[in-house]
């Protein structure tokens, strides 16, 4: 078969150059057209369901919503994980299903269940499912500035002019928008007017429901015509709601003015942004899964700027955060580490090949395989990331690899047939080599099979890894049996082409070295032996981690203040923060801090908790040379801030640690019970513990107790003389603290909610716990009680979070790991919480983050790795019908993996999943170089018949082949390895370990191949 | 005496402990600490009561109708200041001419019976009439001297208007607020035709709550804070009525309007310190004051809350007493222990 395609290749090369050109042109456009991201999709399939429940505590959201819809979501199929946070007020329940589930079957799932529970819940739960988004959808980010707009003119203009506008751009699932004011017209009744009148609070509320109202009356007919009636009561204004007539007896007419203060206020406040230590409001533009990033970020700025005409006087859309930005820059590295890997690739083939054609030949395969490589992406629906466009310059080195075989096999066929057909010979030639160069190929492509397996997140970033890289290597080969052939054919010229005086003169040092280890090997053998150990000793001084952090270039600072903070206090608290940060550290160009909750409640912070995003200025203006120093700089200032926790992330990394564990942080220990008090001291202890952990930085536990709340028990036997329910008390008391709304105006496109309040800065303003008692209060028949007649107001204890994992309750305790890694670190955590941590019985304790899916990775691949080892067995043996011979071309394998652990520990990095990558990479490359040299003797078993004779020459001969791919290989991750930009942390481990495993495996296939054949041979024969 | 010192001791240990959690200046690093001085207050704002302009039975002036009048026509509004012997009225209709003679006639009656009795008078003394017949002529005096009596002070605040014999003028008995209903109907004799509220009976009347009814000093509506002057001894429900001292003359509330008044209650060791202040450890409210070279929590009561102050009671006097007013919660937070990385 693959004769018949290298003959059909040959005779119809202009077809065959059509369809090349056809590719070429799919792979240009694919590449243009192709979705561009900094990551692959790395989110699970997930639904997340948000509920608010006015006026709850944590406990009883939980045990009213939160349980009551878990359990009903515990019966759907296909899920993985169900966890939940529930705080005061709102409860966030987050449902995990395995890979490949449909986005839309599952989110239909999760409605129907809870549509069937809806009625069993409490009376004032809002919400339901969220938009359709990832953790890594909120990839715009900006505040709206006008010195001449207060706060709520400009939460208004977000509200209603910017937000729908965004919402209309293809992508967008949501608009999330925070800080301000958002605009309500304000009632606020006045208890001894409603009571002088005779109204009470429920006819107030009634009246305006009632009136506030257009209805269809029907159609009267008149004559021919028919004329639609309709009542017309819709409130328009302010003026309008406060002349609304609440109550007509005789000729005295209550107007809501008379009865209530009427004006402009704004929702209860449950978070706050500040940008650098002044108050300002964001949105934060939330894309739908699976859409393209660069395109919902290109489609948001084209309607910004479309939108700014028509924004007021001097307004700024001030933009801080912007993914295009990281995706630009992570590209731009990992595309110049392409190109640059393609031309060290095409120069070292020259080099080697001592003809400019011939090389040319042979890297017609990267360009052609590249493009192949984007069409095949497209079809599989992959973007363009630093992952899949990294697994394509890991190939770049390999992929010339066919092509060199083919090539130089052409070359020397052609120098030493020269009375042949030149096509002939081309076909010969090509044919010659089809075999081994396919079970080569084959062999790569099994090595990288192991990565497929990779579940979670690691198998979300490898995935496209493996999948780029099989499509290259299979494209390479494919062109190496087709495009190679006819390029040969065409270009390469008449004339011999020799070997380069440098090759020769390499050989003749090689064939020398080679015969002295033959002859005294014990040297060589000792040397290797000593390293072979010395690298298993490295490896246990490295370092081991899940993955590489990527510099995203901003710096996102977490900060947890007291418990019972009120915002106010918080945000002034987060504005000192700022200052000093921008006074003192000058590679900050500006701050945005979120402190509390967002409006859609996918990220329900508490009114102590903030966010503090940085953005920075351009590296080259920094005083220091790394981000870790800059960060330092950051710390020793937030040091200066006691009674604040504080701990550093990224915007994606945040996200993405909190889609792993519900948290943030490298690590986070899950300590499970019942009782929450328990929970929290234990967590506590283990934060305590974990403290004293070298290594340990920004340990921060949850606080989900000490909870704080003002219970107010009705004294029923006087409450009811009144016809004051509990309920009744509470939407009173909801009037008086946080408001209710009762309806809304509608002007135009914007909805302004009509609520019941009491003016924060008027005398009825309730600001102490003796206010609330002697609150006098406007009972349902219109008389008048203080509260504390009606009630007992009394404090309370209770959780402040409650979170919950497949419905059992748990504490974490969340910590970066720095100076060391994160797999030690929980070794020695595990073993120090073993020894000083007594559990009570029904209290356990989990690792989780990164350390989770640093273990599951190795987990896999430990299972895999030995199926793919066996996979190359097989194909050695039929390649070379001979168990030995396979097992000495696997006995290629330490030494290359030898080479790879000694370089991690010589540059300090950590054996990571991308190393781990690299390793697995050095499986095939190794594997290869040992089939390349083998089968040479093997070929040449009957030529040559002395075999000392047989392993010299065939080695020699081999020498120039063996170095083309190892150092097309080595050299064409150099640009990855030394890459400096965001995005190349996550490949340089990778670059690094294949560099140094080629360099060792080089060597081993160069010198210990041909002895263990020797000695190997020797001994079979005698 | 053991008494006085046990209980000088159990004060003593009540501050200590009140004082137990403290933090040294020195370990909040860049946190800004800005001090206020508590001012020692004796009075609180509590939750707003509803009050009433008004006055208190018996201090008005009331003219009672002497018959039945068909037609009234006020020539002042409710509510409008009138000074003594303004017109404030016109009774209109043929009864007024009645009245007139009516008095006419009691005038003559009450003369004659006058006449009568003063002439028997000595005839009793010497026993020349009967006892029966001296009682009728008295009954008969005192009976037309009254009727014509209170004719005659009716009349006394009739002028003359405009000649019409169906009209009297009447005219307001003294310097003072009227009052009337203007939409009744027919009016008969006895019924009142206005009020005469004198100005100093014009004052607020409340409600207020019954737990703090006899601490309340003054009520505060608007710009006007009136002195309590009178609190009822009994409650009625949860309240007891109220009533403050009269309205100054800046004072320009409405007779019969309705207002909102903060009660400003009456307590001892309080102060009023901004609301920044104020924190909560466990169940107690707290404010960080300076010793020395280190802050220490004082557990203070929230008494009420004023625009952007509270007033607190506490053992400690904090008069004077540097206080601090902000990072009030990352202090907090140290003694949490947050923050210890």
């Amino acid at each position: 078969m693959l004769a018949t395609l290298i003959r059909f290749s040959l005779t119809q090369r202009v077809f065959i150059g059509i369809l090349v050109l056809a590719a070429m042109a799919l792979g240009v456009r694919a590449w243009l057209a192709l979705p561009v991201d900094a990551f692959p999709d790395i989110a699970p399939t997930q639904v997340k369901i948000i509920l608010k429940a006015p006026g709850m505590t944590a406990e009883e959201v939980e045990q009213q919503v939160t349980q009551v819809i878990e359990t009903e979501l515990l019966g759907i199929p296909d899920q993985q994980m169900l966890r939940s946070t529930t705080k005061y007020a709102i409860t966030d329940i987050t449902l995990d299903f395995r890979d490949g589930t449909d986005i839309y079957w599952a989110r239909q799932q999760v409605n129907e269940r809870l549509a069937s529970v809806r009625d069993s819940l409490p009376e004032g739960i809002s919400g339901g499912v969220a938009p359709m988004s990832t953790p890594l959808s909120e990839m715009f980010m900006f505040t709206v500035e006008n010195p001449k707009m207060s706060l709520m003119e400009r939460r208004h203009l977000l509200d209603w002019e910017i937000r729908p506008a965004l919402r209309t751009v293809p992508g967008v699932a949501d608009v999330n928008v925070l800080g301000g004011y958002a605009r309500t017209f304000q009632v606020s009744p006045k208890p001894a007017m409603l009571a002088q009148a005779g109204i009470s609070m429920e006819t107030l509320e009634q009246v305006i429901r009632e009136s506030n109202l257009n209805l269809g009356a029907g159609r009267l007919e008149q004559g021919n015509d028919t004329l639609v009636v309709r009542t017309e009561g819709r409130i328009e204004s302010l003026q309008e709601l406060a002349n609304l007539v609440v109550k007509a007896e005789g000729l005295q007419i209550y107007r809501l003015a008379d009865v209530a203060e009427v004006n402009i206020g704004h929702l209860a406040r449950y978070g706050a942004v500040t940008r650098n230590g002044g108050e300002t409001t964001e949105a934060l533009i939330i894309a739908l899964k699976n859409s393209n990033t660069g395109e919902v970020v290109a489609g948001v700025k084209r309607k910004l700027a479309e939108l700014q005409p028509s924004l007021p006087p001097g307004t700024e859309i001030n933009v801080f955060y912007d993914r295009a930005t990281l995706i630009d820059t992570a590209i731009e590295t990992i595309s110049n580490a392409l190109f640059e890997a393609i031309a060290i690739v095409v120069l070292l083939l020259a080099l080697f090949l001592g003809n400019l054609r011939a090389a040319i030949v042979v890297s017609l395969s990267l360009p052609l395989s590249a493009l192949a490589t984007f069409y095949l992406m497209s079809i599989a629906g992959l973007s363009a990331n630093l992952m899949s466009l990294g697994g394509l310059v890991i190939a770049i080195g390999m992929l010339v690899d066919s092509s060199v075989v083919v090539v130089e096999n052409v070359v020397t066929t052609l120098e030493a047939r020269k009375g042949l057909p030149r096509l002939h010979l081309i076909y010969r030639a090509c044919k010659d080599v089809a075999l081994p160069v396919v079970s080569g190929t084959a062999i790569v492509l099994i090595v990288f099979s192991p990565l497929l397996t990779l579940t979670g997140l690691e198998g979300k970033l490898f995935t496209p890894v493996a999948v780029t890289i099989v499509f290259a290597m299979s494209v390479s080969l494919l062109l190496s049996m087709t495009v190679v052939p006819i390029a040969s054919s065409l270009l390469l010229g008449e004339k011999p082409i020799a070997v380069p005086k440098w090759v020769h003169a390499l050989q003749r040092a090689y064939r020398g070295s080679l015969e002295a280890v033959i002859v005294k090997p014990l040297a060589v053998l000792a040397i290797f032996a000593v390293l072979l150990v010395a690298s298993g000793v490295m490896f246990t001084f490295t370092g081991k981690t899940f993955m590489p952090v990527l510099d995203e270039g901003d710096i996102i600072v977490q900060l947890e203040k007291s418990p019972s903070i009120s915002l106010p206090a918080s945000v002034a608290l987060d504005s000192q923060i700022q200052r000093a940060l921008l006074e003192r550290v000058p590679e900050i160009r500006q701050i945005v801090a979120r402190t509390g909750s967002d409006e859609i409640g996918l990220d329900p912070m508490g009114l102590n908790e903030t966010d503090i995003f940085m953005e920075l200025e351009p590296a080259s203006q920094w005083r220091f040379a790394t981000k870790e120093a800059l960060i330092e700089a950051i710390r020793e200032v937030l040091k200066e801030y006691p009674g604040i926790n504080s701990g550093f992330t990224q915007p994606i990394q945040m996200r993405v640690s909190e889609m792993l564990t519900g948290s943030s942080g490298d690590l986070s220990i899950k300590v499970f019970g019942s009782d929450i008090a328990q929970l929290a001291m234990l967590a506590d202890r283990v934060a305590a513990i974990t403290r004293d952990v070298a290594g340990s930085v920004d340990v921060q536990t949850s606080s989900i107790d000490g909870g704080k709340f003002l219970s107010v028990d009705v004294h029923a036997e006087v409450a009811q003389r009144f016809g004051m329910s509990t309920l009744a008390l509470a939407r009173y008391l909801r009037t008086q603290l946080e408001g209710l709304q009762v309806s809304e105006i509608i002007e135009g496109k914007k909805r302004t909610p009509i609520v019941f309040a009491t003016d924060s800065s008027g005398p009825a303003a309730l600001a102490s716990v003796n206010d609330l008692r002697q609150k006098v209060m406007v009972m349902p028949d219109g008389r008048q009680a203080p509260l504390y007649e009606l009630a007992d107001v009394d404090y309370r204890e209770g959780p402040l979070i409650v979170e919950r994992e497949r419905g059992n309750r748990f504490a974490v305790v969340t910590s970066n790991v720095a100076g060391r890694d994160i797999v030690g670190f929980v070794e020695e955590l595990a073993a120090t919480l073993s020894e000083q941590l007594v559990l009570p019985s029904g209290y356990r304790l989990e690792f989780g983050g990164e350390f989770e899916s640093q273990q599951r990775a190795t987990r896999n691949l430990l299972l895999v790795i030995p199926a793919a080892l066996l996979l190359i067995t097989i194909i050695l043996f039929s390649t070379f019908g001979s168990m030995p011979k396979a097992a000495l071309i696997l006995g290629n394998i330490p030494f290359a993996i030898m080479g790879g652990l000694i370089a991690l520990f010589v540059t300090g990095e950590y054996l990571s999943v991308p190393a781990s990558v690299g390793l697995i990479a050095l499986l095939g490359v190794a594997v290869l170089n040992g089939v390349v040299m083998v089968s040479y003797f093997e070929q040449t078993r009957l030529s040559v018949a002395e075999l000392h004779q047989r392993i010299v020459q065939g080695s020699v001969r081999r020498l120039r082949p063996v170095l083309m791919t190892a150092s097309t290989a080595m050299f064409g991750l150099m640009p990855l390895a030394f890459a400096t930009g965001p995005g190349a942390e996550i490949q340089k481990p990778l670059a690094i370990v294949v560099i140094g495993g080629l360099l060792t495996s080089t060597v081993t296939t160069l010198y210990l191949l041909p002895l263990f054949y020797y000695y190997m041979e020797r001994r079979h024969h005698g | 005496m053991k008494k006085m010192v046990l209980g000088l001791l159990m004060s003593l240990s009540a501050v200590e402990l009140a004082t137990a959690q403290t933090v040294a200046v020195s370990a909040l690093g860049s946190l800004e600490l800005d001090f206020e001085r508590p001012v020692a207050v004796a009075v609180y704002p509590g939750q707003p009561v509803a009050a009433r302009v008004t006055f208190r039975n018996g201090e008005a002036f009331i003219v009672p109708s002497p018959g039945r009048v068909q037609q009234i026509e006020y020539l002042v509004e409710p509510g409008a200041a009138v000074t003594k012997g303004q017109p404030f009225a016109v009774l209109r209709g043929p009864e007024m001419h009645h009245f007139e003679m009516s008095f006419e006639s009691n005038r003559a009656l009450a003369a004659s019976a006058e006449q009568r009795f003063r002439s028997n008078k000595p005839l009793y003394e010497r026993k020349a009439i009967s006892e029966s017949q001296w009682r009728e002529i008295s009954e008969n005096y005192y009976t037309s001297q009254l009727e014509y009596e209170h004719m005659r002070h009716f009349f006394e605040l009739v002028v003359d208007g405009d000649n019409d014999p169906s009209a009297l003028t009447l005219t307001a008995p003294l310097a003072s607020i009227i009052d009337y209903e203007a939409d009744s109907g027919e009016v008969e004799e006895g019924d009142s035709i206005a009020l005469f509220i004198p100005r100093k009976a014009i004052r607020l009347e409340t409600a207020l709550p019954s737990a703090i009814g006899a601490d309340v000093t003054a009520l505060q509506a608007g710009d006007c804070v009136l002195d309590i002057e009178r609190v009822s001894a009994m409650t009625d429900g949860f309240f007891i009525q109220a009533w403050t001292q009269p309205l100054p003359q800046d004072c320009s509330l409405m007779l019969g309007q309705p207002v909102l008044a903060l009660p400003l209650v009456r307590t001892s060791s309080a102060y009023r310190v901004p609301k920044s202040a104020v924190f909560q450890i466990e169940r107690e409210s707290h404010v960080w004051v300076r010793r020395g070279d280190s802050l220490a929590a004082v557990a203070v009561t929230v008494l009420g809350a004023e625009r952007d102050a509270y007033v607190v009671r506490s053992e400690v006097p904090l008069a004077g007493v540097d206080t601090l007013i902000s990072s009030v919660s990352a202090v907090q937070g140290v003694l949490l222990g947050l923050g210890d990385e």
